[in-house]
This record gives C-alpha cells, sequence and structure tokens, in this order.
C-alpha cells in the first residue's frame, strides 16, 4: 500500500506534517509543492491565499502482523456478507460484494472504521 | 379514519417548509430566462441554504484565492446544477433535523440518502449520459416518503421493520403496503409531485423499488419533452440505493442489499468489471460531502 493521504482544513494543520498534495492557487498554479513539510510560517502563508483544506499525508498505519491481518479479513468479510438479503449471486451481485469489501478493507487498514 | 397519502403527509408539518425554497428554485430553473440573479434573491431569503453555497464555493475543492462573498459569484462558480443539489440537500438535512423519529436514527437515514446521491452520481457519469447532477437530486430524495411515513405512522413501520426482519416480505414497499397501504415510494412521489418536480425525478422516487418498472421506462422511447433521460433516473437511483446499502453508508428501515436484476444493470452500459472503481470513487464522494457539508453545517 502506498502512503495514505488525508484531507484536513488548515486550522488543524501542523509543523512537521507533510503535504500529500500540492497547495494550487485558483489560477492552478503550485503555491507550495507535494512533499513540503509544512512549518508555521507556511501554514500561515497558505491561509492568507484564503486556503482552507489541505491533504496531508498519514502516517502508515500502525504495522499490522499476518494473524491481525487474517482476523481482519474475516471480520471484514463477515461484516459484508450480513449486508446481503440473499448470498450475492450471478456477476453482478458478486462484483457489488468484492468491491464493497475491498472498500471497507481500505478503511479498516486506514485505521479509520470510524464510519 | 381511512388513511390516505394526503392524510399521512398533512401530518408531518416540518416538511411544509422543506418545499419552499426547493420549489421556487426548480421552478426558475425550467425558465429558459431566469437570471443567475433571480435564482440567488431566492437563496438569499434562506440563509442556511445560503451559506452552504458560500462555504462550498470557498472550499478548498475549488480552489479559489479570493474569498466568494455573493451568492451570485458562488452560483457562477458552482454551477447552477451544482446548487441545485446544493439547495435540495440543505432543504433535506433541515426536514431530517426536525424529525422525531427513532426506529432509525434520523442523522443516520440522511447519511444513507447522501450515500445513494454519491452513488447515483458516479453511476451517472459513468454511463456517460450527462446527468449526474439529476442523478444525484434523485438519490437525495428517494426516501423522502420515509421520512413521512416514519413521522406519522411510526407504529406501523416497527411492524414493518420487524416483517422485513422474520423474512415475511422481500421487499420493504411490500410490507408497508401490507401494513399502511402504501409505500413510502408512492408518499414520496405524491409529496414530489405536490411540490411540482420533474416528472422524470417524481417517477424515480415512485419506483425506486421497482426493477420491473424502472427497466420499462427506461425501454419505452419517451420523447425528450417528457423526459431527455429517457427513464435511466430511476435505473441509477435503485442501483445506487443498493451500493450505499453494499457500502454501510448510514442506516435505514431496511437496510439489507436487495439482488439488483442484470436486465437493469445492462441499461446502464456500465461493464461490470468496472464496479470496484465506481463504488470507490462514490465513497470517495461521499466521505468528501460528508466532512465538508453536512457536519459542518
Amino acid at each position: 500500500m502506498g502512503k495514505a493521504r488525508k484531507r484536513i482544513a488548515l486550522k488543524d494543520a501542523r509543523e512537521g506534517m507533510v503535504l500529500a498534495e500540492s497547495v494550487l492557487s485558483g489560477s492552478g498554479v503550485v503555491l507550495v509543492a507535494q512533499g513540503t513539510v509544512l512549518s508555521r510560517a507556511l501554514i500561515e502563508a497558505i491561509e492568507r491565499k484564503g486556503i482552507a483544506q489541505v491533504f496531508i499525508e498519514e502516517e502508515a498505519a500502525c504495522e499490522w502482523s499476518a494473524a491481525d491481518l487474517e482476523a481482519m479479513q474475516a471480520s471484514v468479510e463477515g461484516e459484508v456478507a450480513a449486508r446481503f438479503r440473499e448470498r450475492p449471486s450471478g456477476a453482478l451481485m458478486e462484483a457489488i460484494a468484492r468491491a464493497a469489501l475491498s472498500v471497507e478493507a481500505r478503511k479498516r487498514l486506514k485505521g479509520g472504521a470510524n464510519r | 379514519m381511512e388513511r390516505t397519502v394526503e392524510s399521512l403527509i398533512a401530518r408531518v408539518h416540518h416538511l411544509k417548509t422543506f418545499s419552499s425554497v426547493v420549489m421556487e428554485i426548480e421552478r426558475l430553473v425550467s425558465r429558459e430566462d431566469a437570471s443567475l440573479r433571480d435564482i440567488a434573491a431566492v437563496i438569499e431569503k434562506d440563509p442556511p441554504t445560503a451559506a452552504a453555497v458560500l462555504r462550498l464555493a470557498n472550499s478548498s475543492y475549488y480552489g479559489l484565492a479570493q474569498k466568494v462573498g455573493s451568492v451570485t459569484t458562488a452560483l457562477s462558480v458552482l454551477g447552477l446544477h451544482t446548487v441545485r443539489g446544493l439547495v435540495g440537500m440543505a432543504a433535506v438535512v433541515r426536514a431530517f433535523a426536525g424529525a422525531t423519529f427513532t426506529l432509525v436514527k434520523p442523522e443516520l437515514l440522511w447519511l444513507h440518502s447522501l450515500g445513494c446521491a454519491a452513488s447515483a452520481r458516479v453511476l451517472a457519469g459513468e454511463a456517460g449520459r450527462g446527468m449526474q447532477e439529476e442523478a444525484f437530486m434523485a438519490g437525495l430524495l428517494h426516501d423522502i416518503g420515509l421520512i413521512v411515513l416514519l413521522e406519522a405512522a411510526e407504529e406501523d413501520m416497527v411492524r414493518v421493520k420487524e416483517a422485513l426482519a422474520s423474512g415475511a416480505f422481500d421487499s420493504q414497499a411490500e410490507a408497508e403496503r401490507e401494513a399502511i397501504g402504501f409505500s413510502h415510494a408512492e408518499v414520496g412521489a405524491a409529496l414530489a409531485s405536490r411540490w411540482h418536480f420533474p416528472e422524470p425525478l417524481v417517477h424515480a422516487i415512485r419506483y425506486h423499488h421497482s426493477a420491473q418498472a424502472c427497466e420499462a421506462r427506461a425501454r419505452k422511447n419517451l420523447p425528450a419533452s417528457v423526459d431527455p433521460h429517457r427513464g435511466m433516473l430511476g435505473v441509477f437511483v435503485f442501483i445506487a440505493d443498493q451500493l450505499a446499502k453494499a457500502m454501510a453508508m448510514g442506516d435505514t428501515v431496511d437496510p439489507l442489499v436487495s439482488p439488483i436484476p442484470e436486465g437493469l444493470w445492462t441499461l446502464t452500459g456500465i461493464p461490470v468489471e468496472a464496479l470496484g472503481r465506481v463504488m470507490e470513487e462514490a465513497d470517495e464522494l461521499y466521505e468528501d460531502l460528508v466532512d465538508s457539508l453536512v457536519f459542518s453545517a
């Protein structure tokens, strides 16, 4: 998995965070490049440009052991299967179940099972 | 006393205010000669909606260097279609905020509608039919009749939920007809036509649980003056409703995914292999909307 990115309000930006996406002006000019480590002054400068949100890189979620991953996979599978009235059958419903599984697993890996 | 759709709707007072801004905007949009300023004037009369429009225009998504301070400017930045969706959303948020039912948490029901709206929008975009905004709006409003039933007949809806859980019925609409005499889809359509929503939107709300009716309409060659999208709105909402349930976006009286007939899916022209991407995208849009609109409202 690549590095996860997260959109945050600028007021929540802190020194040391890394921009996951360049900050652009209204006309598309790069104001601060992707990969830049934010400093106090930089955050204030972005704020003055009237930009309210930035994308930052998220710390890689805690290390998952093989056993943890397997347990997570099993619990996600069970949870997603329970969302269906009938066991998904046919190419279409199977594809929907698979996609729902991968959306859910991605959220768990990011540690964002808040919704 | 005999219950009718009308008598139930009349009992839900907070929905009366729901309609005025939405209706006025829809009426203006349908007129060729309405200017952005006319439309802005309607929105300005409703401060929460005006605030939502300004907030989105000023969000980083649009990345403007200058602050947008007027609704007219916001309209030109966002585009009319997006603003229509926003107006609908602001109105729906308020309709749910006034709700008193407890069978489903109102905020979760609202998230289900938002999930359906996001999914319908992505599906319409993927199908390349240029009707994303209408699909979004239809997804947002598809369960509007459910608010009426939950507010005006919650005891019956408790029985509906139990009947569904026990497996006595396959579809919520059927269980509702048995318990109440008509389904939330029918009530929603009555409400939508009373508000003079465009006919395709009324149809999509009425038939979002009937794959057969959606398919029949989509296969009928309706003149563009009646339905420019040839019944596809209902098809997208039917599918999007199931996708939102599959991704557990919010909650509803019947949270279980029902099978989507392959014939209905075929009408979208989207290959099954694209579903993974479509659902990822729908989830991303949903999370964005939840973050930037709902909880800052």
